[in-house]
């Protein structure tokens, strides 16, 4: 099964976010838990780990990217 | 909450005690106090090659260390106190004020006029004397912040950027600010920062609070933790984000004749990864697979284009060689 990862909503005024790196390349083994990515806003580093175990199939955006709140980020093809 | 008061004035060092702090004993909570000597210190997304001048900093042996959290570029010396706060925080996200308000609330008590400015710094009028920023992971949150006490400035100057060289990448970039030193506004000019730094502590915690320090098995793990991330080439360098380098320039060979040098490189993970080079309007495949592979680095760049044929050839000093590069 597939699944949609999306820019997550840290704060209430938080409109966008810079995906600042990437920690998994598509193709990469996923596991439940680990560190997908990390956002940089207002100078606070916030790393987004992986709610599902599978495999990273599609990234839509590359590192220094500023991407909008619950816009897809990536596609996890889940266990 | 627990007060830690660093006598190890190692970057390094200090910055692995932090993550150290911040990753164990996670039910507790910590103010970190910590100077370092003369040293750069790198937002955690920001490529060291677009903020310093490689070269000068190499020459000058100054150590670089890419911290936690986000934001700019900072030069440290012992006359700087930093601080860090280490808690739990639930879900609140970029909360600086519950870390600002009790430091500009401490200096405000002991006379200092300071406001908060923008989102994370504090400042005397217009000048900022302090810069913070902040990582969080899984509802704990780890503040640090600057205290310009008596910093000195000047020594920063030749150290930033100033390369020919133009560079591109998405990397976070630095934001220069007017600074100015706490000690210029206390009345008391005779004061040393370890007799500021003890005033800032009663001052915080009027009713007293419990200093601590690393135990040994804490000390090993710190250090273990500079040996395998703080003190490697691969984090401060390695991790800054891919970024392409354009040069054009000309140099004297040792007879006088004028050569034209234009330079593309690609740098990844640190490392010349491709790159176009021509001499005097024609292209030259030799000097770039001399240099693929290599660290982007003045002393990397230069160690490998001595005693090229290349430069034996056309005659040329290694350095103004290498200059092309940086």
């Amino acid at each position: 099964m597939k699944k949609n990862i999306q820019m997550p909503k840290l704060s209430e005024q938080m409109e966008t976010g810079v995906l600042a790196a990437w920690n998994k390349e598509a193709g990469d083994v996923v596991k439940k838990g680990e560190v997908l990515f990390e956002i940089e806003t207002e100078k606070v580093v916030s790393e987004v780990e992986s709610m599902e175990s599978g495999v990273l199939k599609e990234v839509f955006f590359e590192a220094g990217d500023e991407i909008k709140v619950d816009d897809i980020i990536a596609v996890i093809d889940c266990d | 909450m627990k007060v830690f008061d660093s006598t190890n004035t190692d970057v390094y060092f200090n910055l692995a005690m932090e993550e150290y702090l911040f990753k164990n004993n996670r039910d507790s909570a910590y103010l970190l106090l910590w100077k370092n000597d003369n040293s750069i210190v790198l937002g955690k997304h920001q490529n060291i090659f677009e903020e310093i001048n490689l070269k000068a900093v190499e020459q000058a042996g100054i150590p670089v260390a890419r911290r936690n959290t986000g934001g700019g570029t900072v030069f440290h010396d012992v006359n700087n106190l930093n601080y860090s706060f280490i808690s739990n925080q639930g879900d609140a996200f970029a909360d600086y004020d519950q870390f600002l308000g009790p430091v500009i609330a401490a200096l405000n008590k002991m006379g200092i006029p300071a406001t908060k400015r923008r989102t994370s710094d504090i400042a005397i009028g217009e000048q900022k004397i302090s810069g913070s920023a902040q990582t969080v992971k899984k509802g704990r949150v780890l503040h640090h912040g600057t205290l310009l006490y008596d910093s000195d400035l000047s020594l920063l100057k030749n150290l930033l950027k100033t390369s020919a060289g133009k560079i591109t990448s998405k990397s976070v970039k630095s934001v220069r600010s007017d600074v100015t030193n706490i000690k210029k506004h206390l009345t008391d000019q005779t004061m040393s920062l370890e007799t500021f730094k003890n005033k800032f502590l009663v001052t915080l915690f009027p009713d007293g609070v419990e200093k601590v320090s690393l135990t040994e098995q804490d000390i090993e793990a710190v250090e273990a933790l500079v040996n395998e991330k703080y003190s490697r080439w691969e984090w401060n360098y390695g991790q800054s984000p891919k970024f392409s380098f354009e040069k054009a320039a000309a140099i004297l060979n040792m007879k006088g004749r004028e050569i034209h040098l234009t330079v593309k490189l690609e740098i990844n993970k640190g490392s010349i990864a491709k790159g176009e080079v021509s001499v005097d309007g024609l292209e030259n495949t030799e000097l770039i697979e001399i240099l693929t592979g290599v660290r982007y680095g003045y002393n990397e760049i230069l160690h490998h284009l001595e005693g090229s044929e290349f430069a034996k050839d056309n005659e040329l000093m290694a350095d103004c060689l290498t200059d092309c590069f940086i």
